[in-house]
């Protein structure tokens, strides 16, 4: 009981440690491509520490769910996270958990919708909603994804899904197509940048000060979460961590984070090939190396161990 | 009398298309119990052999229709109506004790009158003696009254469109029973005898009917659309439309009626096509009112056009449910057909509630979303009966409407799996994307929704149309806009409903079930609800179902995220007050920069959390890069080492800084071994 209770904060800790972790690498790799100039990989931890110091500001009118809208988000991307399969805890995912766990993951974006509105500008918020439409294409289609593999395997248990089937059937094309999508959506709708805000359709105030960096460091936590779904289907790799040997321990937690670089590598690739305004650069692929890199440096670590 | 009247029927089944069935031979059985469809051999007979079948007298007629309207499954479908007399006569109420609706020209109470006429008309009708007849008013009357409702509603030129199209559905069973009647030579007076017979036929017989009754609930709908769709355009000075909505909501669900009636109950399994045309139509249903939804502009018009797309969820599982007959997976089967009317009765209770909150902020005079906002504080409970309906009819949890989203999804994932060698488990997959697809998307329609009336600021420019209560900015409408007493309870009591059934599934699965049980005794046991516990009819020798059949997130989920509330609720809402802007500073200027005011609270938090525990310099850092993080602990190098010199040159200074530092220095040292 206490195994799996200190295994349940190791990951929540995980989860939000590692999400910043995650943009700063992407980030990294891809501007020191294009030149000299990089900034650090732990800039996002900077950045969230300077938003999180910073007093919220909300308008006069605001209610409580512009309040409580940030911190309900990040409890609901948490709790979808606990029955993501990861380093510290291996729940059983079966269909019917996944089916809760993308519903939960659903429900996160009623939250950002929910602070969003609380301080939209003055009749606009109810105009606009094709910027919205973009992220609900996350959940169902990562869900479809590995649906679609679970039905190719024949079996709903994760470490099975890349032994049977494979992606020249119709259901493994579905899945590798969703993740094109899934590379369009992910890394397009992290809220705020380098400067900071994030303004709501229509209009109206923007998201600024401590409530900026909840809804940032909820959306890093999220593409963690979904991207840790979507390598349940797509990655042979599930080591069972034994935390009798730390260097186990150590090999399964960088396997961890190179699954998640390597997924976001993709994503990135798919967000400068498809996304609005993107241009492939090399860092793209420089960071698609050092995924791989990680990957393998740690797969061969588990192996060895 | 009963002699010559099965020796005059006997050749002739003999010699026709249909032989003398176990149907024809059950209702000549003693112990024969047509309320419940079983032989008891041991307990009292009902029905004795020798009693009179199809004769004239008032009582064998008055049991054939109320064996046909208290079968389990027409009792589930009397909810629908019964829903819409309750939504009409609270909002008759609300209209009538509104007192922002300037023109209360009296035609409120018409509208209450058309529930009461929906009552009556359900007594009536339920003791229409012959069957078939009965079987066509049932499907009849809500057709009748939402048709005087459109006309006293709208004008009668646009209503008249689409009226003939919603005829085309009215008799969505007769076209099918006469076809089964007449080319299949079976008798219409008893529904399991008909059933008995016509699940002997071979040939194209069958299909046809099975169209015949798709074409009819697919009548109905797109043609109690077409009214509907123009209800909000064509009403808005006149009455509320959400009367006119309970009323299509109430056709809509009965549409299912002559589907599952003739579909499951008399036609049986048939062949899997069957099943793939429900998943397409579902399908199409599903996204394209979802769809239509994101683009809507008023509540009303929202919650038209999104019954639609909830229509079609609710036939999706009911599409897997043939499938899975189809591959004689019967078990399965009536699992599906429960998550089918699970979601469908959910999304009949939460747009219930939905309607009775849309009529309340458009006799409040906001018609338009956008037009006004910030009615959170005006209109609370309102505000609490839209946002879980919303959340409910959007299939999230923890609400009723995703305990019946999980089962159809895992009906749907069991046909894909079960279907997948004869090549129809990929459409099955596809519906299950278009079910997650289309929840999501009233999800965010209906958040869309309540975002822009509810929360968000009061209009700076008003339109004329707006009541001088809701014009102006905060400061110049002020109070709380109560809806009627009677209309809020019966919207909050709805959002009650939809919040129980997730919170505890058991009890409409329980529902359902009885409602299936007259389809055949494997109904009994196939879906299951427990306290935040879900599980569904797993297929043996299936592992994809077999280990995905049950899911016990929620408890999980609420045990997180009610720590993760409890602690930012007693902080921000505590102290949030303090930290707002003056409402002259308002939001129309989106460029400009905000200083925070220094008050309690923002003292509070900058001497809260990561300033006072980590003391880092972020502070006064615009962007801290790792050159600044540098300086910073040079910096506090050089300090330590002053400290040094300053505790080595004894007397030349305070001592108490050297021995801090060289304190720190030891816990630093013992951490690190």
């Amino acid at each position: 009981m206490i195994a799996a209770a200190l295994a349940i904060i190791g990951q929540l800790a995980l989860y939000l440690g590692a999400a910043p972790l995650l943009a700063g690498i992407t980030r990294w790799t891809e501007s020191r491509a294009g030149g000299p100039e990089a900034d650090s990989i732990f800039q996002e931890y900077y950045d969230l520490l300077k938003w999180l110091y910073r007093p919220p500001i909300r308008p006069a009118y605001g209610t409580v769910f512009g309040a409580l809208g940030p911190w309900l988000g990040l409890a609901i991307v948490l709790t979808a996270g606990l029955e993501i399969p990861s380093v510290l805890r291996h729940p059983p995912l079966a269909a019917g958990d996944l089916l809760a766990a993308i519903g939960i993951l659903t429900l996160s974006h009623a939250a950002d919708l929910l602070t969003v509105y609380d301080r939209a500008a003055p009749g606009g918020a109810g105009r606009e909603w094709r910027p919205q439409a973009g992220p609900l294409l996350v959940e169902p289609i990562v869900a479809l994804a590995l649906l679609g593999r679970m039905v190719d395997a024949g079996s709903a248990d994760p470490a099975a899904l890349t032994v049977g089937g494979g992606l020249a059937t119709p259901a493994g094309a579905l899945a590798c197509g969703s993740l094109i999508v899934l590379a369009m959506a992910v890394y397009g709708t992290l809220p705020g940048g380098a400067r900071g805000t994030s303004a709501p359709p229509g209009g109206g105030a923007p998201l600024t000060g401590r409530d900026l960096a909840m809804t940032r460091w909820t959306a890093l936590v999220k593409a963690q979460v979904v991207l840790g779904l979507a390598a349940c289907a797509y990655l042979p790799f599930r080591p069972e961590v034994d935390f009798g040997s730390i260097w186990a321990f150590l090999a399964a937690c960088a396997l961890y984070l190179g699954k998640i670089t390597l997924l976001a590598a993709i994503c990135g690739l798919g967000r400068a090939t498809f996304g609005r305004g993107g241009q492939l650069t090399g860092g793209h692929l420089l960071s698609l190396a050092t995924a791989l890199a990680v990957l393998g440096l740690a797969s061969g670590a588990i192996l060895h161990a | 009398m009963v002699a010559r009247r099965d020796a005059g029927r006997a050749p002739k089944r003999t010699n026709g298309q249909c032989p003398p069935t176990d149907a024809v031979l059950l209702l000549q059985m003693p112990g024969y119990d047509r309320w419940s469809g079983t032989l008891d051999h041991r307990a009292g007979r009902r029905i004795r052999a020798e009693d009179p079948i199809g004769d004239d007298s008032v009582s064998n007629s008055l049991s054939f229709a109320l064996t046909l309207h208290l079968t389990p499954l027409s009792a589930f479908f009397w909810l629908f109506p019964a829903l819409a007399a309750l939504g009409s006569i609270a909002g008759g109420g609300q209209a009538r004790q509104s007192r922002l609706d300037a023109r209360g020209t009296g035609r409120h109470t018409r509208f209450a009158a058309g529930g009461i006429l929906s009552l009556l008309a359900l007594v009536t009708l339920a003791l229409v003696p012959v069957a078939s007849t009965s079987l066509a008013f049932f499907e009849l009357w809500p057709l009748a009254v939402f048709a005087v409702v459109a006309q006293l509603a709208g004008r009668p030129s646009d209503v008249g469109e689409a009226i003939p199209i919603a005829l085309l559905g009215l008799g969505a069973t007769l076209p099918a029973i006469a076809l089964l009647v007449l080319g299949g030579s079976c008798h219409a007076e008893d529904l399991r005898a008909l059933g008995a017979c016509a699940r002997t036929l071979n040939g194209p017989i069958p299909s046809l009917a099975f169209l015949l009754a798709v074409g009819g609930a697919l009548g109905i709908w797109l043609g109690v659309q077409g009214v509907l769709g123009r209800l909000p355009h064509a009403a808005t000075d006149v009455i509320g439309s959400s009367a006119g909505t309970w009323m299509a909501d109430a056709l809509s669900g009965m549409a299912f009626y002559p589907l599952l009636l003739v579909a499951i109950q008399l036609l049986g399994p048939g062949p899997i096509w069957w099943g793939a045309a429900l998943i397409l139509l579902g399908g199409a249903l599903t996204l394209s009112g979802a769809i239509r939804g994101l683009g809507e502009e008023s509540l009303s018009g929202l919650l038209a056009t999104t019954g639609l797309a909830h229509q079609g969820m609710a036939l999706l599982p009911l599409g897997a449910a043939l499938v899975l007959r189809s591959e004689a997976e019967i078990a399965a089967a009536y699992s599906a057909e429960s998550a089918s009317l699970f979601l469908l009765l959910c999304c009949a209770v939460a747009r219930c509630g939905l309607g009775i909150a849309t009529e309340a902020v458009e006799r409040a005079g906001s018609r338009r979303l956008g037009d006004s906002g910030g009615l959170w504080r005006r209109m609370p409970r309102s505000g609490t009966t839209l946002l879980v309906c919303a959340l409910g009819a959007g299939l999230a949890p923890p609400l009723g409407g995703f305990a019946a989203g999980w089962l159809a999804l895992h009906a749907m994932l069991a046909a894909a799996g079960r279907a997948a060698p004869t090549g129809y488990g990929g459409l099955a997959l596809l519906g299950a994307g278009a079910l997650l697809l289309g929840g999501a998307l009233l999800l965010i329609a209906w958040i869309r929704g309540f975002g822009a009336t509810f929360l968000g600021p009061p209009p700076l420019d008003p339109p004329a149309s707006l009541p001088a209560t809701l014009g102006g900015h905060t400061a110049q409408a002020t109070g709380v806009i109560r809806a009627s007493g009677r209309a809020g309870t019966v919207g909050l009591l709805m959002a009650g409903c939809v919040l129980l059934a997730g919170l505890i599934p058991g009890v409409p699965v329980a529902l359902v079930r009885r409602a299936l049980q007259d389809s055949g005794p494997d109904a009994l046991g196939t879906a299951t609800g427990d306290w935040l516990r879900l599980s569904a009819q797993p297929i043996p020798g299936h592992p994809l179902a077999l280990s995905g059949g049950e899911a016990a997130l929620i408890p999980i989920a609420l045990l997180i995220a009610v720590p993760c509330l409890l602690v930012p609720s007693v902080v921000l809402v505590g102290l949030a007050g303090n930290r707002r802007a003056t409402p002259g500073r308002a939001w129309a200027t989106p460029e400009r920069s905000y200083p925070a005011p220094l008050t309690p609270g923002t003292l509070w938090t900058s001497l809260s959390t990561f300033a006072a525990v980590l003391g880092w310099q972020v502070a006064e850092a615009e962007r801290p890069t790792m050159g600044r993080l540098a300086r910073g602990v040079a910096a506090w190098a050089a300090r330590f080492g002053v400290a040094v010199r300053q505790a080595a040159e004894a007397g030349s200074g305070s001592r108490l800084p050297a021995a801090a530092w060289l304190l720190t220095l030891v816990v630093l040292l013992a951490l690190a071994r």
